[in-house]
């Protein structure tokens, strides 16, 4: 029961970290907002200011809540576009980034955690960080990319593998809408505390639409959450 | 003489005027409107620019510039270049932007 219950948690804790796919960069002197939802209880919003194509620099604030804790972290951030690749209809990508911040768990005593004192902290603060890296290839119809997160803060440690793979109906113009059908899927291993987990691989179903500025992109995971991310460019 | 001075000075500015340059680049590495939009950020932040068109179908970049200015094709790349694009041609025509894209338009429809 207790396993099951720290696994549910974390699985809902990871749920939430770095789940954005767009890239972390848009262009030079351009600053990207971001806000995204995950059910269960996630909210995120991020925003990064680019003084150059290929890097930039901003803030992560995250926080995760279901029935039983609340988990907060606010981490400053940078991103690095390591590699671009430019053909005649087509990109790819290779970004690195890292950050560092605080994070804050608090569990009410009515829920039992932490109540051998051995395995979860019952309220915990302290240090955060995260580091990743994301590889994307796309044309206006084709969206590929792989990407790997790590996290960490106070005994509690978690990575994240997850790759997205999309088509769209029609090649988009700039002018036009563009739409993707992704099919995502994630994959969470990690340690609280002493206890290891690892999840199996989770599938989202995602529609994504952009034009100008504006990016928006919602789905349900095999799972039946929610989750739905906003993004603009200015 | 004077007044044929200015007329010739009034022709020449038309002529001018007709025959205003664009200058149409190809580009690599244009797949998404956010592609697009910062290549247009920075174009028009030139003062040189008065107009840009940007088409992800042609992987074209198309400029016309204010009366008296000039851009170079190694400015040009250069800012194109720092957006994190690959220029592979740069071609300087009288084609007006809303020709270039009449015909994009045509092929799309083709």
């Amino acid at each position: 029961m207790r396993t099951s219950w720290i696994l549910t948690l974390c699985a809902i804790a990871l749920s939430g970290f770095e789940r954005v796919q767009a890239k972390p960069i848009a262009y030079a002197r351009g600053t990207t907002a971001m806000l995204e939802y995950g059910g269960g209880g996630m909210l995120e919003s991020q925003i990064f200011y680019a003084p150059r194509f290929n890097y930039s620099f901003g803030l992560s604030a995250l926080q995760l809540e279901n029935a039983r804790g609340t988990r907060d972290q606010a981490v400053a951030r940078a991103n690095y576009l390591i590699k671009r690749w430019n053909l005649p209809s087509a990109q790819g990508n290779l970004f690195g980034y890292a950050g560092i911040g605080t994070a804050r768990t608090r569990y009410p005593s009515s829920s039992g955690l932490g109540a051998d004192g051995q395995n979860m902290p019952t309220n915990a603060s302290g240090f955060a960080s995260s580091a990743g890296w994301q590889a994307d290839f796309e044309t206006r119809w084709f969206y590929s990319s792989a990407r790997m997160d790590w996290n960490h803060a106070h005994s509690q440690s978690f990575r994240i593998d997850t790759t997205q793979l999309g088509l769209a109906p029609y090649a988009h113009g700039y002018q036009d809408w563009a739409t993707f059908f992704l099919l995502q899927a994630r994959h969470y291993q990690g340690e609280i505390g002493a206890v290891k987990i690892e999840s199996g691989v989770e599938l989202a179903a995602l529609v994504r639409l952009f034009r100008g500025n504006f990016w928006l992109e919602a789905g349900v995971t095999d799972r039946g959450k929610p989750q739905a991310m906003l993004m603009m460019n200015f | 003489m004077i007044k044929k001075i200015t007329t010739l000075l009034m022709l020449l500015t038309c002529a001018t005027a007709a025959f205003a340059e664009t200058i149409e680049v190809k580009v690599n590495g244009l797949v998404c409107a956010f592609c697009a939009q910062g290549i247009e950020k920075t174009l028009r932040a030139k003062p040189e620019t008065d107009a840009v068109l940007v088409s992800l179908e042609a992987g074209l970049v198309a400029l016309t510039l204010k009366a008296d200015a000039n851009l170079s094709d190694a400015t040009l790349r250069t800012a194109l270049t720092e957006s994190g694009y690959t220029v592979t041609e740069i071609t300087r025509t009288n084609r007006s932007l809303l020709d270039i894209e009449k015909q994009l338009a045509e092929l799309a429809d083709e």
